[in-house]
């Protein structure tokens, strides 16, 4: 999952809304293998919700999330 | 050993270049190379937070040149640099992109001593001598960084036409040969023979021999090409005469895409740059097909080769593919 967060990320027309504090945490996860672990995750979620809520939502719903798709839509 | 480098344009923003640059360092790049356009972030603010991310990869600017920054400008830069990353900094230098010096009409004159200066004013102010210099170019009366360095930082120079190819062989560290075909190489290298012979130096042994190219890789051929086109364009338009006619590309061709990319016409540009430019002056297409290229650069005796813009049309997972699918045919570790 963390690759498909990771390319909505990078892909994203809206990449220059990402905070510079939120891009140097996920670099510093990236740097360290860590994107996919609990944290690392949660650090892309905020990002992908904050560039492209519906993209990340659809992914969510793709791979199966139902409780937390419910939690997206209602953030 | 030949060993890879990559090569990133700061036109994206940082944390996205910082990202692949972290990949690239996983996944067994040597070399990093960012660009210097005016245009573009500053190659120095990119390299800073690069390299305060990685720990191994080798990088510079590549590449930068002495008619946009005085070379005490950039000794200072890379001296900077070094501090953070010791022996990790290496310097690309290279006369400039002609179409962006166009823009700030900006004349790249004397291309030949301009670099040869830079040259010898990046190396001896590095190397923290108090720099006299009186030269065609510059004229120095006493510059001395106010800091130490710990490690001499190597040259690399970009060269294409003859000229700059024997220039590069004689005083450079290592040589940029922005080329892509074989032909160009094989051509590139007998020139860069008689300056590193000159010099008394040993190619391969005593100078490094980088080919940095345009390349696109994607597992179709057509998005591959697509990603490519607009860096070609830029390669077609800042070409030498003899270059442009050793793949029967007309200057008139080359102008017009010029132009188009002066006035950012990128309809004109896409419609202008054919796929034999594409073919002469990229390593494109599919897996399979980059392999067979490479192969046949590596086979001339070059010691690094420069993965360069655009990797491909999904940079990350173009990182990937060359990773798992182009590394492992050159690489016996």
């Amino acid at each position: 999952m963390s690759e498909e967060l990771i390319d909505i990320t990078l892909n994203s027309t809206n990449a220059e809304k990402l905070p510079s504090d939120l891009a140097k945490t996920i670099l510093y996860y990236w740097q360290r293998d860590q994107l996919a672990t609990e944290v690392g995750l949660q650090r892309l979620l905020e990002a992908t919700m904050l560039l492209e809520p519906e993209k990340t939502i659809e992914l969510m719903d793709s791979l199966g999330m139902p409780e937390l798709v419910i939690m997206l839509k209602e953030m | 050993m030949t060993e890879f480098g990559i090569e990133f344009v700061p036109r994206d923003l940082y944390w996205k270049t910082t990202y692949y640059a972290i990949q690239a360092e996983k996944t067994g790049f040597t070399y990093l190379w960012i660009t210097d356009h005016f245009n573009n972030r500053n190659v120095y603010v990119a390299l800073s937070i690069v390299s305060a991310y990685t720990d191994k990869i080798k990088f510079g600017p590549g590449v930068t040149n002495p008619y946009f920054f005085h070379p005490v400008v950039t000794a200072q830069a890379v001296a900077s640099l070094n501090e953070i990353a010791p022996g990790r900094v290496i310097c690309g230098l290279g006369a400039g992109d002609k179409t962006t010096l166009k823009m700030v009409n900006i004349r790249q004159k004397n291309p030949l001593s301009t670099i040869r200066e830079a040259v010898q004013i990046i190396r001896e102010v590095t190397s923290g001598k108090n720099m006299e210099f009186d030269g065609e170019v510059f004229n120095i009366s006493g510059a001395k960084l106010n800091f130490r360095m710990a490690s001499p930082i190597p040259i690399f120079i970009g060269a294409q036409g003859p000229k700059m190819l024997m220039l590069a062989g004689e005083v450079g560290d290592g040589v940029l040969i922005n080329a892509a075909s074989p032909k160009d190489v094989e051509n590139a290298l007998l020139f860069i023979r008689k300056g590193s012979e000159k010099a008394g130096k040993r190619m391969k042994e005593d100078l490094d021999i980088g080919v940095y190219t345009s390349f696109s890789v994607a597992q179709e051929k057509e998005k591959a090409m697509k990603a490519v086109t607009p860096v070609v364009a830029y390669i077609v338009a800042g070409c030498p005469e003899i270059v442009l006619e050793r793949h029967g590309i007309s200057v008139e061709s080359s102008n017009k895409i010029g132009e188009a990319i002066v006035h950012g016409k990128w309809k004109d540009v896409f419609s202008h740059v054919t796929p034999e430019m594409v073919e002469a002056f990229s390593i494109c297409g599919t897996p399979a097909v980059c392999i067979e290229k490479i192969d046949k650069l590596l086979k001339l005796g070059i010691t690094q080769l420069v993965v360069g813009s655009p990797i491909g049309p999904n940079v990350r997972k173009s990182i990937n593919t060359i990773a798992v699918e182009i590394f492992p045919h050159f690489r016996t570790d």
